[in-house]
């Protein structure tokens, strides 16, 4: 079988025996929708960009530690690309992260709801947040695709922060409860 | 009383993971709940699980292709390749190893005496190279690509660049014997540019060392390098 044919989970698991050829094939069938995710994050594309590199390097370096038993390929590495984006977010503040790209808000401002969910897993989830308040479901969405945190939350949509901090917690029981 | 504790208990370790995985644990709250991780096997599996019930917010995003040179310099960031003892032993014992061998052997004699007839610039390296200048925080700020064959250079800016008025970041290359070219200011914003690069015959690119330097923004004196130095490294092939 050649790499083209492998899944990005059997890629992965190559990469843990240093495998660089099946770590391009992996950046190839992956990089788009992890620097999706930290532009959805950043909103800059050189941030992006740095962040998307150093999520990879840490993927090759970290491969051999992933355990296909636990969770999917995608997952892994979309957790280790969100995990950096936020910790980036942070570190420069988001006025110095997203300087110089006031358009791509615009450019990558779509929301979940506006595009075509793929997966079984993607569907219900979709489901489960349909069935959150409208409020609820802002403050989710506002954190994950955001990265915002309760007090930016509670500054941007002008809700006292005790509130804020009650909505994301039902949000999440409930849509543990959903997903079952 | 200790059920409910235990439950308590639960409940809040079930929500610091979720709100890890939302994003919302942050600062020293979110340092600390990853010192835990590293020794709690249980509380791994809750991030896990979370991890897996909202990653497909994250498939629900529109795949945007990054572009060409994020995976230059990765790669650039990787080990380089090595033969181990194992494989060379294991190419030693093959017959297919000893084929290849003789042809490559005999493809190799067509090409040197063929190469012998041709003039040097013509067997000039024509490898890509690239150098990415970082700042004082180790963070990149210029890419700067280019091959033997290109007369120009290109120069991605990553980020905005203040040095100061009337003061700008000028690009040279050098090599060991003391030779130093000029190759202009750096761009200050972000986006990509060319640069020419000067005539530089019997120099090759892979000696020289790209510097980068504090010189006031109007100098005329393109033969020297007067300012403080910020940067100076060799290129890498790609």
């Amino acid at each position: 079988m050649n790499d083209a044919e492998l899944t990005p989970s059997e890629l992965l698991m190559a990469c843990g025996r240093q495998d660089q050829k099946a770590f391009q094939r992996l950046y190839e069938k992956t990089s788009s929708n992890l620097y999706a995710v930290c532009l959805r994050i950043l909103k800059n594309e050189a941030t992006a960009q740095e962040c998307l590199q150093e999520a990879y390097i840490k993927v090759w370096n970290h491969a051999s530690r992933y355990q296909p038993e636990r969770a999917q390929a995608t997952t892994w590495m979309t957790t280790i690309c969100r995990n950096l984006a936020i910790d980036t977010l942070r570190k420069l503040g988001k006025e110095g992260a997203r300087a110089g790209d006031f358009e791509l808000e615009n450019l990558h401002d779509e929301r979940a709801e506006d595009v075509m969910f793929h997966s079984t897993d993607a569907r219900l989830l979709e489901r489960c947040m349909e069935e959150l308040r409208e409020q609820q479901r802002q403050v989710v969405r506002l954190a994950y695709y955001d990265g915002m945190t309760h007090g930016e939350l509670s500054a941007h949509l002008d809700i006292p922060l005790g509130t804020i901090k009650t909505w994301i917690r039902r949000a999440l029981e409930q849509l543990k409860l959903c997903l079952g | 009383m200790s059920g409910i504790r235990q439950q308590h208990n639960d409940a809040l370790r079930d929500a610091l993971a979720s709100e890890y995985i939302l994003g919302t644990l942050q600062g020293k709250a979110r340092k600390r709940f990853e010192k835990i991780l590293d020794s709690d096997p249980e509380l791994r599996l809750r991030v896990q699980e979370w991890s897996h019930r909202l990653a497909p917010l994250s498939s629900g995003l529109k795949p945007v292709t990054p572009p060409k040179t994020v995976w230059k310099r990765i790669q650039a960031q990787l080990p380089q390749k090595r033969f181990s003892l194992h494989s060379l032993l294991r190419m030693w014992g093959n017959l297919n190893f000893w084929r290849g061998l003789s042809m490559a052997t005999a493809s190799l004699l067509v090409a040197f005496i063929s190469v012998s007839l041709l003039p040097i610039q013509q067997v000039a390296k024509s490898d890509e190279m690239m150098v990415v200048v970082n700042n004082k925080f180790a963070q990149p700020v210029w890419i700067i690509e280019t091959s033997a064959k290109d007369e120009m250079m290109k120069v991605k800016t990553l980020r905005s660049v203040d040095v100061g008025p009337d003061k700008a970041c000028a690009l040279w290359l050098t090599w060991d014997d003391g030779m130093t070219m000029s190759l202009g200011m750096l761009p200050e914003k972000t986006g990509m540019m060319e640069m020419k690069k000067p005539p530089m015959p019997g120099r090759s690119l892979d000696k020289a060392k790209v510097v980068v330097s504090l010189e006031p923004m109007h100098d005329d004196d393109k033969s020297a390098i007067n300012g403080p130095l910020l940067f100076s490294e060799k290129f890498i092939s790609i």
